[in-house]
């Protein structure tokens, strides 16, 4: 090195914001092998249409769903439900194929079967002689665990309507709302791709490449989408009603 | 001069427990400032803890009736508040260290009764800060909790933080290890707050797309018969189990071991009132990646890779850089020494007696 050579000493500290910078355009770059690779995970692995945050960023198994946790594993579903105050309890679901169901307790008591397919709403009443226990799981069994939704879980009981339905039927539409949002976003799975890259992944082979797995989901989620749409306005109606009558009764608890 | 009495009052007392080496810091203080000192719990968990405190029971007998400070330690749902408003407390001055109790809707999924009784006490936080005198919490994070801002009756006094720099482990730092760059690590409780699923997602990104050597050590106290862990099992038997270690409960030399050869210490948890543990990650020079929303922003100030949202490719793509980049690991070490020293032991000290000496 010559001696009246100017050296281009690094600063001792750091540039932070050009490093994360390129943290991010790494990323970016390689953002196209992380989509095939939850892909491939979620064709072998995670049930695409229960997991649909996973397309998202992550996995996901424990789903709130109208304010009550469910999750689903291997080829149960299951909830809490609080079956000391209330008198039965009502789900919808959605079955791809024609599927055995059986309802039972965590401590194994049976409450009913039914084969469904397609949109299901079930109703199920506690047995006379059945003391529920404050808390209780709720086991939903499956033969086919393939393309079950239970998207809609509500307690009922004798009592009249008052505040704490309708706090009830607020969370089942926020949900639905929530819902609603997630499956958009899923129904065309091109949302997901970078913005700058979306139309050369379109336009090219790569889309083609994973359009047999993503064809079903896209009918199925549209499906969805429909639906909780549905559910949503007959929800909202219903809250107006019951906050009419709320309010004729005088009962604002 | 009479001598003036503090009586320390918790749930549980466990040995090597953040709100543990809290108490007994506070009441190395308090003698070493010639205060008579006791404390008491429901229960403990650790042998030393059992030698050192005595049943909450047994605090109406020893108190009396001259001045005194009950000094109250609350983070679970617990059976003490009622008991504080007993007769027998009303002359004392009563003092409320806050810690954080953990929201319900972490662990609602997992244990929805624990997660009723820790809503159910956080609901009554601002009616309890009206039994005591004075509010101390970790981080203004925690304070938030309870309604208050510091100056309305309460302040920020990080004393948690004084465990980092206790006897033992400042003086093994002296010992050398070599640091393996492919080792990521989190030290904590193995609970739903903590978000472990989040760290394995990002570790199996991390480990398949950019670095297959990759290790991730998860150090920590866990029950395996949880539901929390059953799912983190069905979780990593879905992702492959390459690299992923659940190291159990260390000794100290174990942990302190841990620390020095970790390449990275990772932590996703989406609650956290204080956590102690990152300060010891930056005292033992492992550069630290966490989530600023929750107060470990405001425990690591400008220091350390703070990530505003769980993005597993991204957090990957910063571990990744991270082991390749020597000079901004380097730049981030010195970073975090320089916040270490921020939560000067001696400041927390005095920061504290000028609390108690104003109570009483």
């Amino acid at each position: 090195m010559k001696l009246n050579e100017v050296r281009n000493i690094p600063p001792t500290g750091c540039d932070v914001k050009k490093i994360m910078r390129e943290v991010k355009s790494k990323a970016q770059a390689k953002a196209g092998e992380y989509k095939e690779y939850l892909e491939k995970l979620s064709k072998n692995k995670i049930d695409p249409v229960l997991d649909v945050e996973f397309l998202g960023d992550g996995w996901g198994e424990i789903r709130h769903i109208g304010n009550r946790a469910g999750r689903k594993a291997g080829k149960t579903f299951s909830f809490w439900a609080d079956a000391s105050d209330s008198c039965g309890l009502l789900f919808d679901l959605f079955c791809k194929k024609k599927t055995k169901i059986r309802i039972k307790t965590e401590s194994g008591k049976s409450l009913g079967q039914i084969v469904a397919q397609g949109d299901r709403r079930v109703k199920i009443l506690w047995p006379k002689n059945y003391s529920g226990r404050k808390g209780e799981e709720i086991v939903v069994e499956i033969d086919d665990s393939e393309g079950l939704v239970v998207y809609g879980i509500w307690l009922f009981s004798d009592q009249v309507l008052g505040g704490e339905e309708l706090n009830q039927m607020q969370g089942a539409l926020d949900f639905i709302r929530q819902e609603i949002k997630v499956l958009e976003w899923h129904q065309d799975p091109r949302c997901l791709l970078p913005k700058d890259t979306r139309l050369f992944f379109v336009k090219n082979s790569i889309f083609k490449m994973i359009n047999s797995f993503v064809a079903p989901q896209v009918a199925f989620n549209g499906y969805c989408v429909k639906l909780l749409r549905e559910q949503s306005k007959i929800n909202e109606k219903l809250l107006e009603y019951i906050e009419l009558a709320t309010i004729l009764s005088g009962d604002k608890d | 001069m009479k001598t003036r009495r503090a009586y320390q009052l918790l749930d549980t007392f466990a040995h090597a427990d953040a709100i543990g080496n809290n108490v007994l810091d506070i009441d190395e203080i308090l003698q070493r400032a010639g205060w008579e000192t006791g404390i008491y719990c429901v229960s403990t968990a650790g042998v030393k803890q059992t030698k050192i405190a005595l049943p909450y029971s047994e605090l109406g007998k020893v108190v009396d009736k001259g001045p005194g400070l009950l000094i109250f330690h609350h983070s679970t749902n617990t059976e003490l508040l009622g008991f504080l408003e007993k007769k027998e407390f009303v002359g004392l001055k009563k003092l409320l260290v806050y810690h954080n109790i953990t929201p319900g809707e972490f662990v609602r999924p997992f244990d929805h009764k624990q997660a009723d009784k820790w809503d159910a006490e956080r609901k009554r936080l601002k009616k309890i800060v009206k039994l005591f005198d004075y509010v101390i919490a970790d981080s203004e994070f925690n304070l938030m909790d309870l309604g208050l801002k510091p100056g309305m009756k309460a302040t920020v006094v990080p004393l948690v933080a004084n465990a980092v720099f206790r006897g033992e482990k400042t003086k093994k730092t002296s010992r050398k290890f070599t640091r393996n760059k492919n080792k990521i690590l989190y030290v904590g409780r193995i609970a739903p707050n903590k978000k472990i699923e989040n760290l394995i997602k990002t570790f199996v990104v991390y480990r398949d797309l950019f670095n297959k050597e990759a290790k991730l050590e998860i150090v920590g106290n866990f029950a395996p018969e949880s539901r929390y862990f059953c799912y983190l099992c069905n979780l990593i038997d879905k992702v492959g189990n390459d690299g992923i270690r659940f190291c159990g409960r260390l000794s100290e030399d174990e942990l302190i071991q841990k620390y020095m050869e970790a390449g990275v210490f990772l932590i996703l948890s989406e609650h956290e009132g204080f956590g102690v543990i990152v300060l010891e990650a930056c005292h033992f020079g492992t550069p630290v990646v966490f989530l600023r929303n929750t107060a470990l922003r405001e425990t690591m100030g400008k220091a350390g890779v703070g990530a505003s949202k769980f993005n597993p490719l991204f957090l990957a793509s910063i571990l990744d850089r991270l082991k390749k980049d020597k000079q901004w690991r380097n730049c981030l070490v010195k970073e975090q020494k320089k916040r270490l020293a921020f939560f000067n032991p001696k400041k927390t000290e005095r920061d504290f007696l000028s609390v108690v000496n104003k109570l009483l």
